[in-house]
């Protein structure tokens, strides 16, 4: 499984850390950065629902 | 609040050799222009009993007087009577602290920070104004409204608030549909961040119709933030194919935003076009007079709603539950995201956060990830 964020459409609404945190990390400079693009399996079901909750629907999921 | 920064504090033609009260960024300040024609600005408390100064009396000599106990001070601030005590010698600490003013583009801009602070950074300029190919019609006098300051920018950062808030004058809903476009840069040492929006064979909204006798144009239109004191927003629209021609018509439209404090602003607004061009229903106007004279229905609606999203700033993010109030961005945001991130790092860097939600829901969805992770 593949993390990819259209960081243009991103808008650092931090819903996908709140479903996420393992993968997805707001930080104090507003910006979002992916702390693991290929997480493992088990976290499949957060970072489909990190995807789901993005209210810019930037986060894709490959493979 | 950021102090750093310049801001109007009104416009030159309103300087004379008279006090004049401001408050601008929550500090006192009191305003005059010199005998000798510079405008200047200190502290407004007297460095006696903190009397206000603006209360007090410039006199024939070039001589603030405070109208309290009378002590005098100079076109530099500096204290040089004090009635009561005129056989000592009067203390250097008797002094106002006073505040950088720059004239420019007939506007009076005051920098309410730390003065070794300015270096190279300039108050954003209107080359219009001082142009005389161009016309301008300037709100005065201001605007205030009970806003912080950045809800004024984020309003004009963000045009698809143009349906429904101004739908029947300047908006409708299929330019909430125009993809935006970012552009990032400094400008005289101020951060800017421009939205752009292009679009072709577009049906204007019927003021634009009338202003601009136009039905279906291409148009450009962009908003820019040059720090967090002007946004400068220009409308380009010509029948097809026709930009950059002469039948191009359009505004551009300043908006200055000077904090009173965290809770009220000031604003004028600056209509600006091409001279010579008159307004087409009624052409004993001027096309910015024209414009001018009917903005303000547009205006009072912004304020409207600017007044009503700080009443709804001040009330508690937090629920019973330990969920929390969020504001949803979405992708027409991306000017008001880029711009809360570049004035917050302003505000960060004088120890504060933005006003209201953002920095301080980043930490509650943090708390929420931490509880999320522990699970």
């Amino acid at each position: 499984m593949k993390v990819v964020v259209d960081m243009k459409a991103c808008m650092s609404n931090a819903q996908c850390m709140m479903a996420a945190p393992e993968v997805f990390e707001v930080r104090e400079d507003g910006l979002l950065y992916i702390l693991n693009e290929t997480p493992p399996e088990e976290l499949r079901a957060k970072v489909v629902e990190a995807a789901r909750l993005c209210p810019t629907q930037a986060i894709t999921i490959e493979g | 609040m950021i102090r750093n920064s310049w801001y109007v504090a009104g416009l030159s033609r309103g300087f004379k050799y008279e006090l004049q009260k401001k408050i601008i960024t929550a500090l006192p300040i009191v305003m005059w222009r010199t005998q000798e024609g510079k405008v200047v600005a200190f502290d407004g408390r007297c460095c006696h009993k903190r009397f206000p100064l603006w209360d007090g009396k410039l006199l024939d000599n070039g001589i603030l007087r405070c109208a309290y106990h009378g002590l005098c001070y100079d076109g530099d601030g500096k204290c040089i009577d004090i009635p009561m005590q005129r056989d000592f010698p009067i203390s250097p600490a008797a002094q106002l602290h006073r505040f950088p003013v720059v004239e420019q583009d007939g506007l009076v801009w005051l920098w309410p920070g730390d003065p070794a602070n300015v270096g190279d950074v300039k108050p954003p300029r209107i080359p219009e104004l001082a142009d005389p190919r161009y016309e301008a019609v300037i709100s005065d006098p201001p605007l205030r409204v009970r806003a912080n300051y950045r809800l004024l920018i984020e309003n004009l950062l963000d045009i698809t608030h143009f349906f429904p808030l101004h739908d029947g004058n300047i908006g409708d809903l299929a330019n909430s549909m125009i993809p935006v476009g970012l552009v990032e840069d400094t400008v005289d040492g101020n951060p800017k961040v421009m939205t752009t929006r292009e679009a072709k064979n577009y049906k204007l909204p019927p003021y634009y119709q009338r202003w601009f006798g136009l039905d279906v144009v291409d148009r450009d239109h962009t908003h820019g933030m040059l720090g967090p004191s002007l946004v400068r927003v220009q409308l380009r629209v010509a029948p097809p194919g026709k930009l950059g021609t002469d039948e191009e018509t359009g505004y551009i439209l300043c908006h200055t935003d000077t904090p009173i404090d965290d809770v009220n602003l000031e604003w004028h607004w600056i209509m600006i076009t091409k001279a010579g061009k008159r307004f087409p229903p009624d052409i004993s106007m001027t096309l910015a007079q024209g414009m001018a004279f009917e903005f303000p229905e547009v205006v009072a609606q912004d304020e409207w709603a600017l007044a009503k999203q700080q009443e709804m700033l001040e009330y508690s993010d937090g629920f019973s539950d330990g969920t929390i109030y969020r504001e949803v961005n979405v992708r027409s945001d991306i000017g008001v995201v880029h711009a809360r991130r570049v004035l917050a790092r302003m505000e960060k860097a004088e120890g504060h956060d933005l006003f209201g939600t953002p920095a301080s829901s980043l930490e509650m969805a943090k708390y929420a990830a931490d509880l999320t992770r522990a699970k």
